[in-house]
């Protein structure tokens, strides 16, 4: 079976053509998303999912907002939101933002610099407990020298402190909210309705049902196309895609290998490629899970681990899981971080390869079942796998079979992904079939892939370690030119893939699934929702429930 | 009268405290918490998870925990849901008039579709009508409610367009609309979940009822009434069925329980934000003190719906309702 079948790319390639030129939209049209999930809350700084990014950055703006070319670095590409402008000072530690006097809460109160400070306050207020308050720890304060202007002081310069401030930092209604003590914030009623400052405002939220929100008249970027945004909740993920195969929502962020194969043959549903930022891998435990003063028995052996990442066809394993809808991974990067290099060299398919690795390795085929074995010990390990996810079930099956032909004996431990977790977190496992959702940042690989340490390699579950990566990551924080960066995450990823600490298995592709009256722009990879106020529905093609213009009650 | 009820307080209650005990203990063994599920995986730092373990008290000893539960709910406090930023109480309050609406139509409609099908299989016994419906309701009972749940969305929902997939109320702004529209929207929602949930029922119901109306057919009363000249129909509504419904009513106390078990799916399926879905989502997230107010109301109503079995089961048959 094809899923991305020569007839569904054109038509796919005809659709992204056909919203690339689709500007002149009349105002009007609800939109529909189809959500696997509920926002967990519409406060800002408490949100973690993406579900709850996408609601709150709807309602609120962002000084500013990072560009289509996703940089990180400096401020290159950066658009302007709330601030019109900015300005840095000869050394860098000092940004003053420059508010948009036009910009407004949604009820009618201007934004003002102390919206920014206060905001400021309550990210890094313990009491709060905001998700991503460690991306501001570069910064100082944020002095307000006039109503529109906030100057923020950072205690040292680094080539993101742009990006994390602007990113992370969402101006706050301090004329709203600032009578509350920091530690109620979490629970205020206030949350539950919140005001914003973004094109969208908030009008209904029944928890796991739906979420409504209007455009907002006096937007001062203008008024938004579309006359609100519905977010309909369900949790089976089969109920999600049939509710956009019935026209019942017009956006599905990311259809599945199977929503896909169901597109109706009428073009009613379209599918629009847009790069996503997951990476998915084996990863191996280089500790002991029992003593992690210890090696692991198997995976502390460097060329152990690059024999069996050798015996690994990846490609058919992508193939036979995603068919077109994914490529094998690279290394601790997905493609579409600015960082990621496709030129680096990664360890090939080699069966012969691999027998010969393992055969000098001691690990010999023993007569009878095949399997390998040194000194009496069985080459066999236990692949961890999270029972919430089928294509990592599937890949695990598909690798215990490629295993077993090379001799390697594979057990799965499929398990709930609560206890996935508390096993990764703990070190409780042989190997493990994992993934992840980078961000535009290249920052997060030394959570994920660096030495454990304060600061760094708090994701590292297989504690793997090497100095040379570190010193590369480090260096390609520290850089200032882009050029630098690269050269520098270039190294350290070459020394990853050549370390082998997990098999990098795909990068899937995402795939939004749009309805056919629905206009979008480009959809930006890190936050689908970053256009959505320009997106349009066809009048045309509007419906009774568009017609029932969503209004703030 | 007043002793067994008293009696049956007592035992209810003795049921509540063994099912809080036991569930709070088995999700002791269950890895992770509201925390872990939201936050491991996430560059979120360590410093915030403890801060949010600490507010919520999940930084207590289990049976400090414990002790706080229980004291929190002899004042009626439900504690806090901390996947949904609010107090358990105000999620209940919202998920539980739902599931009782689901599972109310889903129990009315089992029962009557259920003792109508009994009474034409009786009117046919043995004959074509009987042997199909028969083949028919054992489908029913047979067939996972999850998989007709399934189905019904798929074709009824998604292909053919007839019904809404899931939720309870068409999207967009309906609470202008007026009452009466409101009341229908709800309805058109509820008729797949319903319905669905209601198969099991009326199979159940229907198997029961035929049987026990085959046993009251051959009664002398029965043979009197038909001698009288009263046609089946009338002989089986107003002789045969009045006599037979007893035990059908005592399966009101099994199926109410069973019902709200089936819902957790049927719910989950539908996008029914009732208590079925709330607690799938609290097991999820690892939510202990909305797992436990939801597996404590389920079990409330299964005492309770039993409790109401034995009085109606004794209003019906009052000498049956005797015995030992």
């Amino acid at each position: 079976m094809h899923l991305l079948t020569p007839r569904r790319l054109a038509i796919a390639l005809c659709c992204l053509a056909a919203c690339r030129g689709g500007d002149a939209a009349s105002p009007g049209g609800i939109l529909v998303v189809s959500a696997g999930a509920d926002a967990e809350t519409l406060f800002p700084p408490l949100t973690v999912g993406n579900q709850g990014r996408a609601v709150t950055e709807l309602l609120y703006d962002k000084l500013a907002d990072i560009g289509p070319g996703l940089n990180t670095i400096g401020d290159g590409g950066f658009v302007p939101k709330l601030a019109s402008r900015w300005e840095w000072s000869a050394d860098s530690l000092t940004i003053a933002f420059h508010l948009d006097a036009r910009a407004r809460w949604h009820d009618g109160r201007a934004v003002t610099a102390r919206d920014v400070q206060y905001a400021f306050r309550v990210w890094t207020d313990s009491a709060v407990g905001a998700a991503q308050r460690n991306a501001l720890a570069t910064i100082d304060s944020i002095s307000t020298p006039d109503s529109l202007t906030a100057r923020v002081h950072f205690r040292e310069r680094t080539p993101e402190q742009f990006f994390a401030l602007v990113y992370t930092l969402i101006p706050l209604p301090a004329h709203r909210l600032a009578a509350l003590p920091d530690s109620a914030l979490h629970d205020a009623p206030e949350m539950r309705a919140p005001v914003g400052s973004g094109p969208f405002r908030f009008v209904s939220w029944t928890p796991r049902v739906q979420l409504e929100l209007a455009a907002n008249e006096t937007y001062y970027g203008g008024r938004p196309t579309l006359d609100g945004v519905v977010f309909a909740v369900a949790a089976q993920g089969a109920t999600v895609a049939a509710r956009l195969l019935s026209g019942e929502a017009d956006f599905l962020e990311q259809l599945s290998p199977t929503d896909f194969a169901q597109l109706p043959a009428d073009g009613r549903v379209r599918a629009q490629a847009f790069g996503g930022f997951d990476y998915a891998f084996v990863q191996f435990n280089i500790r002991d899970a029992r003593d992690a003063g210890r090696l692991h028995p198997l995976f502390g052996d460097r060329a152990l681990r690059r024999a069996l990442t050798m015996a690994v066809d990846r490609a058919t394993v992508v193939r036979s899981v995603f068919d077109s809808l994914a490529r094998p991974a690279i290394g601790p990067f997905s493609r579409t971080q600015w960082t990621a290099d496709t030129t680096l060299t990664g360890i090939p398919f080699d069966v012969a390869g691999a027998a010969r690795a393992l055969d000098s390795l001691g690990w010999r085929r023993r007569g009878g079942d095949g399997m390998r074995e040194r000194a009496g010990q069985a080459l066999a390990f236990a692949l961890l796998a999270p029972a919430s996810s089928r294509t990592r079930q599937a890949a695990a099956v598909l690798l215990q079979a490629q295993f077993k032909a090379a001799g390697v004996q594979v057990t799965i431990e499929q398990v709930d992904f609560n206890a996935f977790l508390d096993r990764a977190h703990r070190g409780a496992f042989d190997a493990m079939v994992g993934g992840v959702r980078a961000s535009p940042s290249p920052r997060g690989v030394r959570d994920l892939w660096g030495t454990s340490a304060p600061g760094r390699g708090a994701l590292n579950w297989g504690r793997w370690s090497n100095a040379a990566f570190d010193v590369q990551v480090d260096s390609a924080l520290a850089a200032s030119d882009t050029a630098s960066v690269r050269a520098h995450f270039r190294s350290a990823y070459q020394t990853a893939i050549d370390d082998a600490p997990a098999i990098w298995l795909y990068e899937p592709r995402i795939f939004a699934g749009l309805h056919r009256r629905l206009t979008t722009g480009a959809i930006r990879p890190d936050a689908w929702w970053s256009g959505v106020a320009r997106w349009s529905i066809d009048p045309a093609q509007r419906l009774p429930r568009d017609r029932r213009a969503a209004v703030p009650r | 009268m007043t002793r067994r009820i008293v009696v049956r307080l007592l035992q209810a209650a003795a049921v509540l405290a063994v099912v809080a005990t036991a569930v709070f203990v088995l999700l002791q063994f269950a890895p992770g918490d509201p925390f872990a599920a939201a936050l491991d995986g996430t560059n979120v730092p360590p410093s915030v998870r403890m801060e949010w373990r600490a507010r919520y008290g999940f930084d207590l000893p289990p049976a400090e925990r414990f002790v706080r539960w229980i004291g929190a709910l002899a004042h009626g406090e439900l504690g806090y849901a901390a996947s949904r930023h609010r107090p358990v109480a105000d999620v209940v309050a919202d998920a539980v008039p739902r599931t009782l609406l689901l599972v109310g139509v889903a129990l009315a409609l089992g029962f009557a579709a259920g003792i109508l099908v009994g009474l034409v299989q009786a009117r046919h016994h043995r004959r074509w009508p009987d042997r199909l419906l028969g083949a028919l309701t054992l489908g029913g009972v047979a067939m996972p409610e999850f998989l007709l749940g399934l189905l019904a969305m798929t074709w009824l929902g998604a292909r053919w367009r007839l019904f809404p997939v899931a939720g309870i109320a068409s999207l967009g702004d309906t609470a202008t609309w007026p009452a009466w529209e409101r009341a229908l929207d709800l309805l058109w929602h509820l008729a797949l979940p319903a319905v669905v949930l209601a198969v099991g029922v009326a199979a159940r119901v229907a198997r029961h009822q035929r049987a026990a109306l085959l046993g009251v057919l051959g009664e002398d009363y029965i043979r009197t009434a038909r001698a009288k000249g009263l046609g089946e129909w009338r002989v089986l509504w107003h002789h045969a069925l009045p006599n037979a419904i007893g035990p059908v009513l005592a399966l009101l106390g099994l199926a109410l329980p069973s019902l709200i078990g089936g819902a957790v799916l049927i719910e989950r399926i539908f996008g029914w934000p009732g208590m079925g879905l709330t607690l799938f989502d609290a097991l999820l997230a690892r939510d202990y003190p909305l797992v436990l107010a939801a597996v404590l109301l389920a079990t409330v109503v299964a005492v309770v719906a039993r409790a109401l079995t034995d009085v109606v089961a004794e209003s019906v048959a009052p000498r049956r309702a005797r015995i030992p």
